[in-house]
């Protein structure tokens, strides 16, 4: 069985952080944990302001926010995959 | 309509149901009809591969009930991760270049999965609408995904669709 080389969340952290720079993205957050099919995983949740998905502008950055999330995982932690979601800490306050 | 676009346009109507204070039930079937129009659309679109042509409805359905969610899973994250398994990597062609197409479906398919989990049991969980929303936009760039794959790519589109079913005997040979 492949063993994953533990994940460093702080530096991926900060290397999307500098990637993924923009005004749209307030911060990131990076959880690892088990998911549900039992695999080591992480969550990279994309801090956003309330309601920032109405727009077609901003739906294409998360897209392309994805993509590059995608390629860093498989390149930096393979066989980790990351799941993105979105959160506002206004609504969640 | 097909069930599976159904399914999607319910997502969506889920997601937006209350314009202000979004229920938490709205945004939870929201994601899990959202995992589940991918879902579907990619048995549909495996037993058409299988079982084509004018046949017996019962032949292609006995067909899409052999697919399951946890084959599929496995499938897409290996192609997901840039490391399908064998014999698929050969299979999608050497040397290996993987479309963008069949890459979005299969990462779109593993996180879509793992939210509906979160949506149906995870009740500590609170979902917000511009998650929900994106959630769904990753599963409406999935089916444009797939749809783009077939047009550029009749090798990967076909071998990802047999692979769905048959990925379990094949790691068995």
């Amino acid at each position: 069985m492949q063993v994953s080389p533990p994940i460093d969340k702080e530096s991926l952290r900060a290397e999307l952080k500098r990637e993924l720079r923009s005004d749209f993205l307030q911060d990131i957050r990076i959880e690892s944990g088990i998911d549900s099919s039992g695999d080591e995983a992480v969550w990279v949740w994309l801090v956003v302001d309330e309601g920032a998905m109405g727009s077609q502008k901003n739906k294409n950055k998360v897209k392309n926010i994805r993509e590059s999330i995608y390629r860093t995982f498989s390149e930096r932690a393979p066989g980790v995959f990351p799941y993105i979601r979105l959160e506002n800490p206004k609504a969640q306050a | 309509m097909s069930l599976s676009q159904d399914l999607l346009e319910q997502a969506r109507i889920l997601e937006r149901k209350e314009p202000k204070r979004p229920k938490q039930a709205s945004l939870r079937r929201a994601v899990s009809t959202a995992y589940y129009a991918l879902f579907h659309r990619l048995i549909d679109l495996s037993s058409r591969e299988i079982v084509s042509g004018q046949v017996d409805w019962g032949l292609r359905e006995a067909v899409a009930r052999s697919l399951n969610h946890a084959d599929m899973r496995r499938v897409c994250k290996g192609i997901a991760s840039r490391n399908p398994p064998s014999p698929i990597a050969s299979l999608l062609g050497q040397p290996l270049k993987l479309d963008s197409g069949l890459l979005s479906v299969s990462e779109a398919f593993v996180d879509l999965q793992q939210a509906r989990h979160e949506a149906d049991y995870d009740l500590a969980r609170r979902f917000t609408r511009d998650d929900v929303a994106a959630l769904v936009d990753l599963a409406e760039d999935a089916f444009a995904g797939i749809d783009a794959l077939k047009r550029r790519n009749a090798r990967q589109y076909r071998t990802f669709l047999l692979a769905l079913a048959f990925h379990p005997s094949w790691s068995r040979a």
